[in-house]
């Protein structure tokens, strides 16, 4: 009886408090107080890869695909924001314009954690050089270096050199 | 447990002092009696309920990351499946290893089992081969798992589905030896310091390749000496991490395969021995 009388009694608080607490948190959201800095609404990136690594235990793959799917969602959320605030009036020509200024971390720090997940270095070598070519290139020779096998990588590495008429570095990949 | 281990221990057909007498046989029938009832109790306490979390944890990727992973399911499942594996088996290993011997002191069964001609060596071994028989059923259920779920998200066979057992085994060799750490920690410390000791065990088992270069890199003899015997002495657990070789199709040569199963070995038998001469040492009374 007693344990009825308190369940009827707790429930109604339990709910009432979960009501409140996620009224709040939408208040919350909408009246954020937005911050002065431009580059503090930017992703931060707290740690190097290597500091990852050793912080990753026995999971650094894990930790790979983390920072690789990150790595797609930024170019994603900055392609939506691009697009939002052209509202459809101008098309995307130039990645350039994304300011895509994390994006060479996130993904050295895929490759530092997996040397051989390929998929990082092939969106690197396809993304970089629009805005940044020396990152891309330093990308994909850490990426030969550790997959001496890999064709594709090399085939990445010379496509970029090629677009830079660099074409002796090119033939020579 | 008490109940059943007594009824085990003794059994109707043969006399106690006949079971002492019998040597080694009565020994292995003793252990595996107590090892079964570990077992039975890790399941009536509910232990292999993360399965059903696992299972989930799994679902959830293989319908999902196909939408998040850029075309790359395969090595994510494999990532996702066999990390959850050892993670989970690791809190096992630790929380039920700590308490393994402290449960049967605090509800005074152990009074009862040591009663009979059963050694606390043979009582310690007992449990652990029953946690690690625990873990074995865990292990194998989770890697059946993470095999299915990838013949899912290839909608068929990938090689994957075969080349992720030998990393998964290596899991399971390192968690034999957490729970070992753990049974030595619990013979002598409280329940909670105990996990917080093997988990840093865990920890630095995983960052032995810096004490190696720490050692190396520094100027000191002593300094320099401190660091490789900690290197040495404490358990290197790099030896058993396969999972990111495993998700892209690498498996370890039978070497190095073998090498880790020895090493294991070895070091189980030391951290059981060392639990047994400090749990010798305790009185009861």
């Amino acid at each position: 009886m007693r344990v009825r009388k308190s369940l009827f009694r707790l429930i109604p608080v339990i709910l009432l408090g979960l009501a409140v607490a996620i009224g709040l948190s939408r208040w919350m959201d909408q009246h954020r107080q937005e911050l002065p800095s431009a580059s503090s609404q930017e992703e931060q990136l707290y740690l190097q890869g290597k500091t990852v690594k050793r912080l990753s235990l026995a999971f650094n793959g894990l930790a790979a695909d983390w920072y690789w799917m990150r790595s797609l969602q930024y170019v994603g959320r900055k392609i939506v924001k691009y697009e939002d605030s052209q509202q459809g009036q101008r098309g995307l020509d130039d990645l350039a314009a994304l300011d895509l200024r994390l994006l060479p971390s996130l993904l050295r720090i895929a490759t530092t954690l997996d040397p051989k997940f390929l998929a990082p270095y092939e969106y690197g070598a396809m993304i970089l050089p629009t805005f940044n070519r020396d990152e891309a290139i330093a990308l994909l020779q850490s990426g030969i270096q550790q997959n001496a096998d890999d064709w594709r990588l090399r085939q990445h590495l010379g496509y970029i050199y090629w677009q830079a008429n660099d074409y002796a570095k090119a033939s020579e990949t | 447990m008490s109940s059943e281990i007594l009824h085990d221990t003794t059994p109707s057909h043969e006399s106690p002092a006949k079971v002492a007498r019998s040597g080694r046989n009565s020994a292995i029938y003793l252990i595996g009696a107590i090892a079964r009832n570990t077992f039975r109790e890790a399941v009536r306490d509910r232990v292999l309920y993360n399965l059903l979390l696992f299972a989930l944890l799994l679902i959830g990727g293989a319908i999902f990351l196909g939408e998040l992973s850029g075309g790359q399911e395969a090595k994510i499942i494999v990532d996702l499946g066999l990390s959850a594996t050892l993670l989970f088996g690791v809190f096992i290993a630790i929380f039920v290893g700590v308490g393994l011997v402290y449960k049967e002191i605090e509800k005074r069964t152990l009074y009862a089992i040591l009663s009979k001609p059963v050694s606390r060596g043979q009582f310690l071994f007992g449990k652990y081969v029953g946690l690690c028989l625990t873990l074995l059923v865990n292990v194998l259920v989770m890697g059946t798992g993470v095999s299915l779920a990838l013949a899912y998200v290839a909608k068929g066979w990938h090689p994957l589905i075969v080349a992720i057992w030998p990393a998964t085994f290596l899991i399971y060799f390192e968690l034999a030896l957490i729970t070992g750490v753990a049974l030595l920690f619990s013979s002598f410390s409280s329940p909670a310091l105990s996990a917080l000791l093997t988990f840093l065990v865990f920890i630095i088992g995983h960052l032995s390749a810096d004490l190696k270069a720490f050692a190396s890199s520094l100027g000191g003899v002593n300094a320099r000496w401190f660091f490789n015997a900690l290197y040495y002495l404490l358990p290197n657990l790099s030896h058993y991490s396969f999972i990111t070789a495993a998700a892209h199709g690498d498996v370890p040569t039978a070497t190095t395969f073998l090498l880790a199963v020895a090493y294991a070995f070895v070091y189980i038998a030391v951290l059981l021995s060392a639990a047994t001469l400090i749990f010798n040492q305790r009185n009861f009374k």
